[in-house]
C-alpha cells in the first residue's frame, strides 16, 4: 500500500507518516499543491492521496493563483478539480479530503466537493487518535478496491 | 416691551427646532400684535429659503415650503443686517410670491429681519445667517422694528441651541434602536430606518467601501428591496452613477429639481426615479481625532432621498437648509465611528478565533505524537528505530508551544507584563539553539546552522530589563520564522545569526537569518496583526500571522522595541532592550 500524504504543515503530515511508517505502510508526505501535480505527473497514483484544504504552493512561479484560491485557503479543491479534469474520476476516488477548517463556508465547500467527487472528508479533529486514522485508511483502501474488482476494471 | 417679550422668548422649553420655531413666533404675534409672522432657514447652496414655522397664514395647499432669496422680500431681508421694512405691500406685493395671502389677510405692511448666526459663524463652512423672520403688523407702523432686532439674536442662539439638542436626540435614538447590533449589517440595516424616520425621508441608503475590490457596496437600505436586488448593488470604480463620483471625489452632492434631470441612472430603488425630488450623497470617512493629520480614509456613503419638511401636517420634499446639512453630516459621523467600533470588534473576534484556531491544530498535533509515543514505548527497545529518538521530546516541546501561544494570548488580554533584570544569555537565548532544533525537525529543514553564541560575545551581555517569559517567546518565535521560511534551494545557505552591540541605555540585538526575507514595502506592515506577506501566505496558508505583532506588543511592553532593517542585506531583525538598573 502507497500513501501520499499532502499538507504544508510538515510537522503534522511527519507525525501521520510515521504512524504510517510503524505500521509498515509505504508514505511521502508532498508540501505544496505545486509539488502534488507534478508528482501526479511524473507517478502513477498512489493507493490514497490524503490532500488538505488550505494547502501551500511552491516558493516558485506556482500555477495556483490567490484569486482563485481565495487567497489559498482553498487549494486543495481547486487541486481536486484539476486532478478530476486531467485525471478523471477513478484518480480523483483515491483522493480524501484533510482539514482543520471551522468557517462554515468553507466547510459548506469541501462538503460539496466531497460529494460531487465522491470522496471522504476527514476533518483533522476527527482522527487525531492513530488508530482512527489507521482504521480510516485501511477502510477506505478497501472500498476502493472493492469498487474497482465489482467494475472489472483492469 | 422688549423686556417682557426678551423674557418671553428665554423662557419657551421647546427644544425640538421643528417647533421652536413655531413657538417663538406665537410669542411675538401675542407681543407685538401681528396679523402672521414666518420662520425660514437659509439655504445658501441654493440661495433660497426654507419654511421652518408659520402662524396667522392659513395655506389651503402650500405650493412649496421653498422661497427664492433672490427676488422676494423675505430674500431681501436675508441679505441685510438691519430690518427691512416694506409699507404697503397690498399695492407693492411684485416680490411677495404668495399674492392671494396678501388679499385674504389684508397684509398691510411687512418687517423681514435676518437672524445671524452666533454659533455657526465657526463651523466649515461658516454660516452667517441662519435665516429670516417675517413679520406682519396690523397697519403701516414699524414700531416693531426695535423689539425684533433686539430678540433677533436671542432667536438665532436658541434656534442654534435646539438644533445641537436635536443631534442628542438622534443619537440617543441610534443608540436606543440600533446600538445593540451585533454585526455591521444589522446596524446600518436598523441605522437606515431609525435616520430615515427621525429626518423624514422617503429613502435612506447607506453604502461601504471595499478596499479589495475597490467598489461602493450597498450594505443597508431602508427601502424594502428583493434581496437579490440588494446583493447586486454595487458600484465599480469607473461607474459613472452620481453616488459613485461623489464618492471619489468625497463631496457632497446635491440634487434637486434644476439639476435631477441631468443623472442618467440612479441604483434602482424601491421609489421610481421620476419620484425624486430631492437627493443628498454624503461621502464619509473614518472619524478622526484631533491633532490627527494624515488624511482620513473614506469609509462609504449615505444617501437620502426626498427629505421633507412638515408643516401643519403637510409635507414636502425641500432643499436642505444649513440645519439639514449639519443634521445630515452628524449622522454620517455616527454611522462612521459606529462602524468603526464594529469593526474593531469583528477583527478582535476573528483574531481570537485565528489564535485558538492555531492552538486547537498545534494541540491535535501533540496529541496525536503522544499517542505514537504511547506505541512507540510498547515495542521492545532494539525495535525502535533510531528516527524516533527525539519523538517524545519533540512531543514535550509541541506541547511547551502551546503553553507559550495560551501565554502570549493571555498577556494581550490582560497586559500582566513584569518587567525585571534578565541576564538574557542564561535565562532566554542559551536555549534558544535547543529550540530551532526542534523547530528544524517540525518543518523538515536540514543542515540549519546557528552561530555559536559564547563566541559572540552573549555571556557577557549586561542585564535587561525585561520578561524572562515574554522574552524567550519573542526570541522562539523569531527562531521559528527563520526555519519555517527558510530557503529551500539545494545549495542555500540556511540558519540564524545573532550578534549585539551597546548603544547608550539599550543592548541591540541583532537577529539575522538567510531565508525568504521581506521586501522593503512590506517591512512597515510585518507587525500588524495578522499581516502576512506574499510568499509567506503562499507557503503556509493556515498560519495565524500574529507572531511577528506579538514581538512588537510584547517588547513595547518590556521598555524595548523591534524593527525590520531594510538597509542591511539578509533578514535582520533589530531588537532594543533596555540595560537593567538604567531607567
Amino acid at each position: 500500500m502507497k500513501i501520499w500524504i499532502v499538507d504544508e504543515d510538515i510537522a503534522k503530515a511527519n507525525v501521520y507518516s510515521d504512524i504510517l511508517d510503524i505500521e509498515g505502510i509505504d508514505s511521502t508526505v508532498i508540501p505544496n499543491a505545486d509539488k502534488f501535480m507534478k508528482m501526479l505527473e511524473e507517478e502513477s497514483p498512489p493507493d490514497l492521496m490524503i490532500v488538505d484544504v488550505m494547502l501551500g504552493v511552491s516558493d516558485e512561479k506556482s500555477s495556483f493563483t490567490r484569486s482563485e484560491t481565495e487567497n489559498f485557503l482553498k487549494t486543495g479543491i481547486i487541486s481536486i478539480c484539476r486532478i478530476e479534469q486531467k485525471y478523471g474520476s477513478q484518480t480523483v476516488k483515491k483522493c480524501v479530503f484533510w482539514s482543520n477548517a471551522s468557517k462554515d463556508t468553507l466547510i459548506a465547500e469541501i462538503k460539496a466537493t466531497s460529494s460531487r467527487c465522491k470522496i471522504p472528508f476527514w476533518p483533522k479533529w476527527d482522527v487525531l487518535d492513530p488508530d482512527v486514522f489507521l482504521s480510516n485508511i485501511k477502510s477506505r483502501v478497501k472500498t476502493l478496491s472493492d469498487e474497482y474488482n465489482s467494475e472489472g476494471v483492469e | 416691551m422688549s423686556g417682557s417679550l426678551y423674557k418671553s422668548i428665554a423662557y419657551v422649553l421647546d427644544d425640538d427646532p421643528n417647533t421652536l420655531a413655531t413657538e417663538i413666533l406665537k410669542i411675538l404675534r401675542k407681543h407685538l400684535n401681528l396679523i402672521a409672522a414666518s420662520f425660514y432657514s437659509y439655504d445658501p447652496e441654493r440661495s433660497l429659503l426654507v419654511l421652518r414655522g408659520q402662524v396667522g397664514l392659513d395655506y389651503q395647499n402650500y405650493e412649496s415650503f421653498e422661497l427664492n432669496v433672490n427676488g422676494t422680500y423675505a430674500g431681501d431681508g436675508l441679505l441685510q443686517d438691519d430690518p427691512l421694512f416694506i409699507e404697503n405691500i397690498n399695492i407693492n406685493s411684485q416680490r411677495f410670491r404668495d399674492k392671494k395671502l396678501v388679499r385674504k389677510y389684508n397684509l398691510q405692511s411687512l418687517v423681514a429681519k435676518s437672524l445671524p448666526s452666533i454659533y455657526m459663524r465657526n463651523t466649515s463652512p461658516p454660516i452667517d445667517k441662519l435665516g429670516v423672520i417675517c413679520l406682519y403688523p396690523q397697519n403701516d407702523d414699524p414700531n416693531i422694528i426695535t423689539p425684533i432686532s433686539e430678540v433677533a439674536p436671542l432667536i438665532s442662539r436658541m434656534y442654534e441651541t435646539s438644533i445641537a439638542n436635536c443631534k442628542t436626540k438622534l443619537r440617543s435614538k441610534f443608540v436606543e434602536k440600533a446600538g445593540y447590533s451585533h454585526d455591521i449589517s444589522s446596524l446600518l440595516h436598523r441605522a437606515s430606518k431609525v435616520i430615515r424616520d427621525e429626518i423624514n425621508a422617503d429613502e435612506v441608503s447607506i453604502f461601504l467601501w471595499d478596499e479589495m475590490s475597490d467598489s461602493l457596496i450597498l450594505r443597508a437600505t431602508s427601502a424594502n428591496l428583493d434581496t437579490e436586488l440588494k446583493q447586486k448593488m454595487r458600484y465599480e470604480p469607473n461607474s459613472t452613477d452620481p453616488s459613485n463620483i461623489a464618492f471619489r471625489k468625497q463631496q457632497i452632492t446635491f440634487f434637486h429639481p434644476d439639476n435631477i434631470s441631468n443623472i442618467d441612472q440612479f441604483i434602482p430603488l424601491e421609489i421610481d426615479n421620476s419620484q425624486i425630488i430631492n437627493c443628498v450623497l454624503l461621502p464619509f470617512c473614518e472619524a478622526s481625532v484631533p491633532p490627527k493629520q494624515i488624511t482620513p480614509k473614506p469609509v462609504g456613503l449615505l444617501r437620502i432621498i426626498n427629505h421633507k419638511t412638515t408643516h401643519m401636517g403637510v409635507s414636502h420634499p425641500t432643499s436642505a437648509s444649513w440645519e439639514d446639512v449639519l443634521m445630515f453630516k452628524f449622522i454620517a459621523e455616527l454611522i462612521s465611528v459606529s462602524v468603526h467600533f464594529m469593526h474593531k470588534g469583528a477583527v478582535a473576534e476573528w483574531d481570537y478565533l485565528r489564535r485558538m484556531h492555531g492552538v486547537k491544530a498545534n494541540l491535535g498535533t501533540s496529541y496525536t505524537r503522544l499517542k505514537v509515543v504511547n506505541g512507540i514505548l510498547s515495542l521492545p527497545k532494539y525495535s525502535i528505530p533510531e528516527k524516533y529518538a527525539n519523538y517524545l521530546n519533540d512531543a514535550l516541546w509541541s506541547i511547551d508551544d502551546i503553553v507559550h501561544q495560551i501565554k502570549r494570548l493571555q498577556w494581550r488580554n490582560d497586559h500582566s507584563i513584569i518587567n525585571e533584570p534578565i541576564k538574557l544569555y542564561r535565562d532566554v537565548l542559551s536555549k534558544l539553539p535547543q529550540h530551532v532544533g526542534y523547530m528544524s525537525r517540525e518543518y523538515n529543514v536540514k543542515n540549519f546552522k546557528f552561530n555559536t553564541l559564547s563566541e559572540a560575545g552573549f555571556p557577557e551581555i549586561p542585564e535587561v530589563s525585561g520578561n524572562k517569559e515574554a522574552l524567550t517567546a519573542v526570541f522562539r518565535n523569531l527562531a521559528e520564522n527563520s526555519v519555517k521560511y527558510c530557503n529551500t534551494s539545494p545549495d542555500a545557505r540556511n540558519g540564524i545569526y545573532l550578534s549585539y552591540e551597546i548603544n547608550n541605555d539599550y543592548v541591540n540585538i541583532y537577529f539575522k537569518d538567510y531565508g525568504i526575507g521581506v521586501s522593503a514595502e512590506d517591512a512597515d506592515y510585518i507587525f500588524k496583526e495578522g499581516f502576512r506577506t506574499d510568499r509567506a501566505r503562499a507557503r503556509y496558508p493556515s498560519s495565524t500571522g500574529f507572531g511577528l505583532a506579538d514581538c512588537y506588543w510584547l517588547l513595547d511592553k518590556m521598555g524595548g522595541s523591534i524593527c525590520l532593517r531594510t538597509d542591511l542585506p539578509d533578514t535582520v531583525f533589530e531588537i532594543k532592550l533596555r540595560i537593567a538598573n538604567k531607567q
